[in-house]
């Protein structure tokens, strides 16, 4: 190796880095069999989501008359934000970690598709909604932008990620997976109890059949967790511990 | 090239574009399968030795499908693709980047799954081509896009600037300070005395 890049001048250096260049394999897979497409957002036949309960009521005739134009839920005529617009749905996802998260999909079908009531945080932008199988059932994901109180999450372009599951939170199994140098600091939500855990880690839960179910590698920041009625919810953060619980309460 | 080869080509594509805009998934895997060998060599270059090209350029086709309504009809459909790649592998690095941020400041290896790799592993490289790829991916994200771009792909530098998203005077710009950059990478790799130098 006689040949020293560093001492190549421009024109050189550049024919070495085409060299360099043809030797990176290409695909060592057919990716283009392996996609999965849903058929593209012109052409694909989509059910309104449903508006709030009283606004579907006094709008019921408009819906009817309308039909086919109230693909994405704007009726026309009528300024009217149903609570999930086309666009959120084919926009891209705001993490980045298919296998996680699960298929995308809009919160209406997730709540048919969900055998636990989905609980929503109080915010003006609707959520990114993902659905994954979890041991047990399923395991939703609710995406937010950043917004004022909820920074940008470090790794992602999520204010905030909500997280709900069958599944029991066991604190000695908690404690294992976070480690001694992380704080883990019970709470309480609106007099439910909970935990913040104040540092990167990665999550243990137990399902309902009790095996311990670990995170993938997507290390977690700051969360709080907590669970109702056998159903574990998950909120990770870059704001404060005080806007999380605020946050947390605030879900219905 | 036959120039009349080349619009046949287009000619061709133009035509599966539209057919995989009327939802014709077979139309738009032919599509992509015409470009997926370079995606994956641009994947790799730009996100880095940390994360799978292949699952990147995944990514990157699924969402470029999700956007082929917004692609202009009758335009360039390889570096309208090759942006939305590039943009793909950005995300992969940076969170590839963040889990071995997040590794180190934890500190606990029985968290750690498989090998995680190491820039300065990549420094110990021997084979002279490895190490120049190795220095590229080195580089800082604007330099390693367009050298990736140019010399990798050998795109020329009029569709380098459309993948990139900027003037061809910038290209040329970051071009320039790319192979300055690269010289002063490895000029410490080869010094007898170098600690590799930090590049985070």
């Amino acid at each position: 190796m006689s040949r020293v890049p560093h001492r190549l001048d421009d024109q050189a250096l550049a024919a070495a880095l085409r060299d360099a260049g043809r030797t990176l394999p290409g695909a060592r897979r057919d990716v283009a069999a392996d996609l999965t497409l849903a058929a593209p957002t012109a052409d694909r036949p989509r059910r309104a989501a449903l508006p709030r309960r009283s606004l579907l009521l006094a709008l019921g005739l408009l819906l009817v008359v309308a039909g086919a134009a109230v693909v994405g839920g704007i009726v026309p005529g009528v300024e009217l934000r149903t609570t999930q617009r086309q666009a959120d749905i084919d926009g891209p996802p705001l993490i980045d970690d298919a296998v996680f998260l699960g298929e995308r999909t809009s919160l209406a079908a997730a709540r048919e598709a969900v055998d636990f009531p989905i609980r929503v945080p109080v915010l003006t932008d609707p959520p990114q909604v993902h659905v994954a199988d979890a041991p047990g059932g399923h395991r939703v994901s609710l995406l937010y932008p950043p917004h004022p109180g909820s920074p940008r999450i470090d790794g992602t372009d999520a204010g905030l990620l909500v997280t709900q599951f069958r599944g029991r939170i066991d604190q000695a199994a908690l404690r294992k997976f976070v480690g001694p140098d992380i704080d883990v600091i019970p709470v309480d939500i609106d007099g439910v109890p909970g935990w913040w855990i104040d540092g990167a880690h990665e999550v243990a839960y137990l399902d309902p059949a009790g095996t311990v179910v670990a995170e993938r590698v997507r290390y977690a920041d700051r969360t709080l967790l907590w669970s109702i009625d056998g159903v574990t919810l998950r909120l990770e953060t870059a704001a404060t511990r005080t806007r999380a619980i605020e946050l947390a309460t605030s879900m219905h | 090239m036959d120039v009349s080869n080349e619009r046949c080509a287009l000619g061709d594509e133009n035509q599966l574009v539209e057919h995989a805009r009327a939802g014709d998934t077979d139309a738009y895997r032919a599509l992509v399968r015409a470009h997926q060998d370079a995606a994956v060599r641009l994947a790799a270059t730009v996100a880095g030795s940390w994360e799978d090209p292949e699952a990147v350029v995944q990514d990157a086709f699924v969402k470029a499908y999700r956007g082929l309504h917004r692609f202009r009809r009758g335009a360039a459909f390889r570096p309208w693709l090759f942006a939305i790649v590039v943009n793909e592998a950005h995300n992969a690095r940076r969170g590839a980047q963040r889990r071995w941020r997040l590794a180190e400041r934890v500190a606990r290896r029985d968290r750690l799954h498989g090998d995680v790799p190491s820039p300065e592993r990549d420094a110990l490289e021997t084979d002279e081509r490895r190490q120049l790829i190795a220095a590229v991916q080195r580089l800082p994200q604007r330099q390693r896009d367009a050298v990736a771009c140019r010399y990798f792909l050998e795109l020329s530098e009029a569709e380098t600037a459309e993948v990139l998203g900027v003037a061809r005077g910038t290209v040329k710009s970051r071009l320039s300070r790319g192979l300055r950059l690269l010289r002063d990478d490895l000029a410490a790799l080869d010094a007898p005395t170098t600690t590799g130098g930090d590049r985070r």
